[in-house]
């Protein structure tokens, strides 16, 4: 049984029994894992805060071959979320990225480029207002989408391939696929040039430098509820997380009395 | 399953739904079962169906209580005016074996996690916010909210929550102390808990 170093992203704990706990880890070299942290419920754990989500880790771990979960037996922090404040909305924002990199990505198959994803979106999440988690997100779905090569191409129609000009609103069919107003007939959601080109800077632009940039709301909003279409139709359900987002600022006006 | 009689792989089944427990645990349970005395078994059923019947929550604090309201809430010697915010009833147990904490208590139910489906709808935080309303001279009674979530992300996560939500309504909110256990060596804490440790210091 050889044991494994790599950097990894706790993604969900779950408890197991008394004092266990199953992680779900995204690994830079193995994938995702699910894996048995002995012990880590205890007050004086080794692990210490070390499986909370999102903490970047240097795991060491090893696997049995008739076993499907591997089990943990070291995690050095590397970078931790929790040593900042955490608040409802970057709890929200963190367990949607959480929810999409498990549910998109399969077990045990290594992927760079989802790792980089993720650590790009952690990195412009330390710098980032409340104000600016919904556009990371938005940044966070349709890369998720785009890598699982569940996004339609926004350059050209879906119908008759004739390339889209940077000005040309262009209409949504059903399934999310991109039609010009001739083979549409301009019927399903038109997508303005406004939102190809914020989709456009999305996927060209970092996270950091696509939060950066004053964003019309509605063209976010927009390209959430295609992003949403899209994943319910990947997965054959919407994603728990999502249904709760926009409930986690505190809203005063619900005081009685107030 | 088939190789036991049909109540033996019920009660199996039974006991698998149980958290924590597998199939092997479920097993063993329900062989254990079989081995005791009549007696035995027949107090365990009493045990299980009197909780069921008898234990409400408490339409104060929304503690797990067999008399409404339930005995903290209705202690007169208890300090109404600090409230204490858990997240299970069990944590409350863990608070009142320190016997320096002489407060009400008020029971959420759970923490927020939007990857389990648990917004703050489904927390019980309706009835905290009602407890602050101001009595006849226009005053709170609550001086005081002491929020004890737990210490981690979702723990965090709601006591940021909540202070946002109480702060505006002029009553103190805390928050308790994250940090090293009693006991512990600072050479294997790390560097998070370490970090929490140094925050909330305090003068000696």
């Amino acid at each position: 049984m050889p044991l494994h170093q790599t950097e990894a992203f706790i993604l969900r704990t779950y408890t197991l029994q008394e004092a266990d706990k199953i992680c779900v880890l995204l690994t830079r070299d193995a994938g995702k894992l699910r894996g048995v942290a002995h012990g880590a419920r205890r007050l004086k754990s080794r692990f210490g805060s070390s499986l909370e989500p999102f903490t970047e880790v240097s795991v060491t771990y090893f696997q049995k071959e008739t076993r499907e979960l591997v089990s943990i037996s070291s995690c050095e922090i590397l970078h931790s979320p929790f040593s900042t404040t955490m608040s409802s909305e970057l709890l929200g924002l963190l367990h949607y990225l959480a929810e999409l990199v498990i549910e998109f990505l399969p077990d045990h198959e290594p992927n760079d480029r989802v790792y980089r994803l993720i650590s790009a979106i952690m990195e412009a999440t330390a710098g980032a207002t409340a104000e600016q988690f919904p556009a990371l997100a938005r940044y966070g779905e349709i890369w998720m989408l785009k890598l699982g090569g569940y996004l339609p191409g926004f350059r050209r129609c879906a119908e008759c391939s004739s390339e889209f000009l940077r000005q040309q609103s262009v209409w949504l069919t059903s399934d999310g696929a991109p039609q010009c107003a001739g083979c549409s007939a301009r019927r399903g959601e038109e997508m303005n040039a406004d939102v190809r080109l914020l989709l456009a800077d999305l996927l060209r632009q970092s996270p950091k430098e696509f939060i950066e940039a004053r964003r019309e709301t509605g063209a976010l909003a927009q390209i959430g509820s295609i992003a949403g279409r899209l994943i319910a139709r990947a997965l054959e359900r919407d994603l728990k997380s999502i249904l709760i987002l926009d409930q986690l600022r505190p809203k005063v006006e619900a005081v009685p009395g107030s | 399953m088939l190789d036991y009689a049909e109540p033996v792989t019920r009660l199996i089944d039974e006991f698998k739904r149980l958290p924590g427990i597998g199939h092997k645990s479920a097993q063993r349970l329900a062989f254990h079962l079989l081995k005791s005395s009549q007696e035995d078994a027949e107090r365990l059923a009493d045990a299980i169906r009197e909780v069921k019947a008898r234990i409400i929550f408490c339409s104060t604090c929304n503690n797990l209580t067999d008399v409404d309201p339930c005995r903290f809430c209705a202690n007169p010697a208890r300090d109404r005016s600090i409230i204490c915010v858990v997240e299970e009833p069990y944590n409350l147990v863990a608070i009142e074996k320190t016997r320096e904490y002489h407060g009400a208590y008020h029971v959420l139910h759970g923490a927020l996690s939007p990857i389990r489906g648990i917004g703050p709808e489904d927390l019980r935080i309706r009835n905290l916010l009602e407890r602050l309303r101001p009595g006849p001279d226009g005053e709170s009674e609550i001086r005081e909210i002491i929020l004890a979530t737990n210490p981690n992300t979702e723990g965090e996560a709601t006591a940021n929550y909540l202070g946002r939500l109480l702060k505006p309504l002029g009553v103190r909110v805390t928050r308790i102390a994250m940090g090293l256990p009693v006991g512990s060596d600072l050479e294997y804490a790390d560097e998070v808990t370490m970090h929490k440790a140094l925050l909330n210091r305090h003068e000696m």
